[in-house]
């Protein structure tokens, strides 16, 4: 599980240095992030767009535990337009 | 009071920049019947952004006609004993006015209010040595407060105004600082917990308005963000229940002040500024303003919050707007329900999709049900006198040179201000009727005094095409005449037996009434 885990965190990283950070082409941080206990990857706090699109696949859980954010500090700004949804 | 049927419509056509204003403002009005306090599906889910009324107008302060006043109210229905965390706003949002005064449909002026929640004791709080060990406490304040910055604010709010020129956004920024040290950094009061905590409100808030100095403005202006006393008036409750009101009460015009104002025991908090029309007009005397709050768009809950304030999200990325409000009432009574969060959403510049609401309004047909009267909504669409007037502004009031269509409130900042007991209640066309001289209220701007939901009533039902006639005086089209208004005269003895005029106000800026105490 936890190779599973560290997988898919490289995953997303490189998808992400694929992809870049426009806002018309928000990048691939990798599919519902990881449940039970997990955290929120570094990947997805590169970029505003980053973000948006990690919050996004967070899909709605019924049994899931929530994912621990206290290290997280979420990338904003003042300037960029929102991501389309 | 002004609320006869002219006998006046020949005047009218005396005084004609001003007749078409009074057709205009009919029409503008007749897009509310209430305010915009939780207006909208989403907003309800988020109060600390909803906004619920603006107001822009000349200062009728004595010796401040030289200023408009923007006000932009937050956070409706607020009971003064709310504690213990009362109403502090949302350090995770950004509060916005916005000026156009090119008539483009697009801000060139924007005053940005952003706000932080400190708690005292570097953010720890304020502590009592209880056996041996300081604990901290669970209120707001550890005793009274007499004065800004007391040892007993226990939670200290204060603000950040930035004002951007251009695009909102990407446009250039300034800092508006205290005129008297150069701070960018303003107190809040804490809200009217209760007289026992603050027994001097009035006193104690007053030094919270801050003369400033707005990078780019040869005038300094004057801001202030901070709890008032609601100064809405609306039947609120009555009206949204199918306008649980006689018809022979809400047409006697004796009867305007027959009910409580439900809204009369509950507090507000506004942004306000002041600041002189030479800042805020470019080549046109005619502004438009309209407020705007917005959110991050992505937010992540955190199930394990550290000890702090407002711990417990993590928001990221770009500002998402969330709430708009120029002129009153629109989102709240014009839009259909499936497209309110969108109107919250838009600009100015993107109405053309709401268009179908202002040519064929369902509201006057709502009210036919409503008040069990079929058959009596006025007949002549598309509403196009409504569409000129409420996108455009008003030819020879408040009408600009070169105009995109686009709701917003737009005010003349030529006409000269009138004081407050001279005002019209009924603005522009209560002015009109009662052959007066104030052509400085609704909808030329929007003062607190002006009864924007009478006006609102009597346009609805027809008034305007009343006064119109059968010869286009008011030059809304021939289809617009008393044979397309069935209630005929009647329609200008509507209101909704609460009257705005009786409100307590301030004399002088934030001219919005000292908040109600939590206790007494």
């Amino acid at each position: 599980m936890k190779t599973l885990n560290v997988m898919a965190l490289l995953a997303c990283t490189l998808a992400l240095a694929a992809c870049g950070d426009s806002p018309d082409n928000a990048p691939d941080v990798g599919g519902q992030p990881a449940g039970n206990t997990g955290q929120v990857p570094a990947s997805a706090t590169v970029s505003t767009a980053a973000y948006v699109a990690y919050t996004g696949r967070l899909t709605a859980s019924e049994t899931d535990r929530p994912l621990g954010v206290n290290m997280v500090t979420p990338p904003t700004s003042e300037t960029e337009s929102p991501q389309a949804l | 009071m002004n609320r006869h049927i002219p006998p006046a419509l020949p005047r009218l056509r005396a005084v004609a920049p001003v007749a078409a204003a009074v057709a205009a403002l009919l029409t503008l009005s007749s897009l509310a019947l209430a305010s915009s306090h939780r207006e909208a599906p989403f907003i309800t889910t988020s109060p600390k952004v909803d906004g619920t009324d603006f107001y822009m107008f000349r200062s009728y302060e004595p010796g401040r006609d030289g200023y408009v006043t923007l006000i932009a109210n937050y956070q409706p229905l607020q009971d003064a004993y709310g504690g213990p965390n009362y109403f502090a706003m949302d350090p995770n949002a950004l509060y916005e006015i916005h000026v156009d005064n090119n008539g483009d449909a697009k801000e060139d002026l924007t005053f940005q209010f952003r706000f932080t929640n400190k708690l005292a004791a570097a953010g720890n709080g304020i502590t009592l040595p209880i056996g041996g060990k300081n604990v901290a406490i669970p209120l707001v304040q550890a005793g009274q407060i007499v004065n800004p910055g007391d040892g007993t604010i226990n939670l200290a709010e204060s603000y950040s105004v930035t004002v951007v020129r251009g695009d909102r956004r990407t446009g250039t920024t300034a800092v508006v600082t205290n005129a008297t040290g150069g701070s960018a950094t303003f107190a809040k009061p804490i809200d009217n917990i209760g007289v026992k905590t603050l027994p001097n409100y009035a006193d104690y808030a007053s030094r919270h308005i801050y003369t400033v100095a707005i990078p780019g403005c040869a005038m300094p202006a004057k801001v202030f963000a901070g709890q008032r006393q609601e100064g809405f008036a609306v039947n609120l409750g009555t009206i949204f229940d199918l306008v649980n009101a006689p018809l022979s009460v809400i047409t006697d015009p004796t009867l305007i002040n027959a009910a409580p104002n439900p809204l009369a025991d509950k507090n507000i908090t506004s942004l306000a500024v002041e600041v002189h029309k030479s800042c805020l007009v470019a080549s046109d005397n005619v502004i438009g303003g309209w407020t705007t709050a917005s959110l991050r768009q992505a937010r992540l809950l955190n199930p394990s919050p550290p000890s702090g304030h407002q711990t417990s999200e993590k928001p990221g990325g770009a500002w998402v707007q969330v709430s708009r409000l120029g002129m009153p009432l629109v989102n709240e009574v014009v839009i259909g329900l499936k497209d309110k969060d969108k109107f919250n959403a838009s600009a100015p510049m993107g109405d053309g999709q709401f268009i179908d609401y202002v040519t064929n309004p369902t509201l006057p047909a709502l009210l036919e049900i409503a008040l069990a009267i079929p058959g009596t909504a006025p007949t002549n669409f598309p509403r196009n006198d409504l569409v000129t007037t409420f996108l455009t502004g008003i030819t020879g009031v408040n009408r600009p040179a070169s105009v995109v269509a686009s709701e917003m409130m737009r005010l003349n900042t030529a006409i000269e201000p009138v004081p407050f007991a001279m005002q019209n209640r009924l603005g522009i066309v209560g002015n009109i009727l009662a052959g007066g001289s104030d052509n400085a209220g609704y909808p030329n701007g929007r003062r607190p005094k002006d009864d924007v939901v009478d006006i609102s009533l009597v346009a609805v039902m027809g008034g305007l095409c009343v006064a119109n006639g059968t010869t286009n005086v008011l030059g809304f089209g021939t289809d617009c005449n008393p044979s397309k208004v069935p209630l005929g005269a009647t329609a200008f003895k509507l209101h909704d037996a609460v009257d705005q005029a009786v409100v307590p106000f301030l004399a002088s800026f934030p001219y919005l009434n000292t908040p109600l105490p939590g206790s007494r």
